[in-house]
């Protein structure tokens, strides 16, 4: 199989750091060039990363380049649409980050431009690419388990907005600014906008899709950003499992620039536990543990150090396949559509203070 | 074709790697260009490679390595040794100078010191029914904070999957790539794999076996004589 030429664009999401390795490792890919949004980026790219050529511009890139077969996009959600227009008018295909927009008007139009023009386009959601995730839908889809009853998870994580900007600006996150409920003082954007995972995750589990979600915001833990870091949401599936989901801000940072040592106040920085309540009993995981764990440098606190952080190499050997075999991504735009209409209606229950159906 | 040699020709495939390595049938050496290197897979355990980089960078000086090693019957005790008494060196990036041994059939106790002039205890046991999972822990005191394989509270280890209901099971999945082994299996696959594509990591694993039959000696000697045994 001819190696991908492969290229990322922006480098200001919180995951642009996870493809380095595997962007040189993988033999089926040949990493052409980056392009930076900001000098900051560049400079962080830089210092990472050596002999891959690095362009101001997307379209300087694509024009200096146009052996690049694909594209990585790694930038704020808002400029996600211009961007997949760009690669698509190029005949480019893309690996996305994990919400191409939370406009469903111009999530449509994304599918047109992809459809039209033949290209491949998957989304990041890279749960689906670690070991304890297959082991979880082995055993509960199996059905040796028996019916499952409910569907429990949380995909907590500290606060990405001093390292990444982009996910503290309403605008940038959400696409627009909306509050979240009258009298709250946040914006939509926040923790819930990172963390699609769950939201999708149970779809694929329970082989089901939303009948309707209730969910409240709690008091920000961060009081000086303007988006929400608290949040709960409850409801039922189709088929009627019951489920609580959890995607909050809700493990504290140190303000750090650049992620790094020290990063984490509370000793985990990421959890994601998925748990099903079956007819023969129940299946509990995490899917980031056991890990090992210090009380050392920089700030002498008992932090979780991670054994396991792989997730981009199962992802990307499939990025690889779908384009090479023009096969369609198990994570593509129109599965994911569904779990982006869902966190948007956990928006709307936030704000208006009731159940939606979907 | 053994199930081990599956995920190490898949790894060497994918990756290109143009030598092939034979895993032997017990999985404690692998075959490259015709030279068997023993293998001592523990060093490419993901919780070993982290305690190692956690000592070299994140804590300070080392005062007291502590191990606790409980297995299946199944298990030679002398094998247990060796993987530990190598973690011991590996980790704390120190040799052993000195080993103190008390034995009683499959369970010993043992004392080391190393030319850091830290202290390493090993507290094993090969009592468990066969088949049983082992029960470990690595905690690495310095004087700057601790390092450890098992959670504060905790004593033995916790898993990534635990099966409630009937027959209570527990998992522990580590590598997407090799989705089915034990965290063993993996890191003799791994190690496989890493020596397979680099003999120099081979190289290596001579000397270290050589030094470590001569410390299981040293250790056989000091239960005979009851005495401390400069290595």
């Amino acid at each position: 199989m001819e190696r991908i030429k492969i290229a990322m664009m922006s480098m200001t999401h919180g995951h642009t750091r996870k493809y380095y390795d595997v962007l040189k490792n993988n033999p089926k890919l040949e990493w052409i060039a980056v392009s930076t949004e900001n000098e900051e980026v560049k400079k962080i790219f830089k210092n990472s990363v050596e002999g891959i050529p690095c362009y101001d511009s997307d379209e300087e890139m694509l024009d200096k380049h146009p052996e690049i077969e694909a594209v990585v996009i790694a930038s704020a959600n808002s400029r996600h649409y211009e961007q997949m227009k760009l690669l698509a008018e190029r005949k480019i295909d893309i690996l996305s980050m994990k919400i191409p927009t939370f406009d469903m008007e111009e999530y449509e139009k994304i599918e047109k431009l992809v459809k039209d023009n033949g290209i491949i386009c998957q989304i990041e959601l890279e749960c689906h690419y670690n070991p304890v995730t297959v082991r979880f839908k082995e055993l509960v889809k199996s059905g040796k388990m028996g019916k499952i009853y409910s569907f429990n998870a949380r995909n907590t994580t500290l606060s990405p907005v001093w390292a990444f900007p982009w996910q503290g600006v309403p605008e940038l996150s959400y696409g627009k600014r909306v509050k979240i409920k009258e009298g709250f003082g946040k914006f939509r954007g926040g923790a819930l906008c990172d963390h699609p995972h769950i939201f999708d995750m149970i779809r694929e589990v329970t082989e089901s899709e939303f009948d309707y979600v209730f969910a409240r915001v709690a008091p920000n833990i961060r009081h000086d950003i303007e988006e929400e870091d608290m949040l709960s949401v409850v409801g039922k599936m189709k088929n009627g499992v019951v489920f609580s989901l959890d995607p909050s801000w809700s493990n504290m940072e140190e303000r750090l620039k650049v992620p790094g040592p020290g990063w984490e106040k509370y000793p985990k920085r990421m959890e994601v536990y998925m748990t099903a309540n079956c007819e023969k009993g129940s299946v509990v995981t995490d899917l980031f543990g056991p890990n090992v764990y210090h009380n050392g440098a920089p700030n002498d606190r008992y932090t979780v150090q991670y054994t396991y952080f792989d997730e981009w190499v199962g992802l990307v050997d499939e990025f690889v396949e779908n384009v090479r075999l023009r096969r369609t991504p198990k994570i593509n735009l129109e599965w994911h559509k569904k779990t982006v209409e869902v966190m948007n209606a956990i928006y709307e229950s936030i704000s208006t203070g009731r159940p939606v159906k979907l | 074709m053994s199930k081990l040699q599956k995920y190490l020709d898949f790894l060497i495939e994918k990756y290109e790697v143009e030598t092939k390595g034979i895993l032997s049938d017990d999985g404690k050496k692998v075959s490259v260009d015709g030279k068997e290197y023993p293998l001592l897979p523990w060093r490419n355990e993901r919780r070993f490679i982290e305690l190692k980089k956690i000592c070299e960078t994140t804590v300070g000086e080392i005062s007291h390595f502590k191990i606790m090693s409980v297995n299946s019957k199944s298990i030679s005790l002398s094998d247990v040794i060796k993987k530990e008494i190598d973690l011991v060196e590996y980790i704390g990036a120190s040799k052993i100078t000195k080993v103190f041994e008390a034995k009683n059939g499959e369970t010993c106790s043992i004392i080391c010191e190393t030319e850091k002039g830290w202290v390493a205890t090993l507290e094993l046991a090969c009592s468990l029914p066969s088949k049983t999972k082992t029960v470990d822990k690595h905690e690495i005191i310095t004087d700057r904070g601790t390092a450890c394989d098992r959670g504060v509270d905790s004593q033995t280890p916790l898993y990534s999957t635990y099966v409630y209901g009937g027959e209570e099971k527990t998992f522990t999945d580590v590598d997407f790539e090799l989705y089915g082994l034990t965290a063993e299996e993996i890191s003799v696959v791994r190690q496989a794999f890493e020596i397979t594509k680099n003999g120099k990591i081979g190289e290596e694993n001579i000397q270290s076996d050589a030094r470590l039959e001569k410390l299981l000696n040293c250790i056989e000697k000091s239960e005979k004589t009851c005495e401390d045994v400069r290595v």
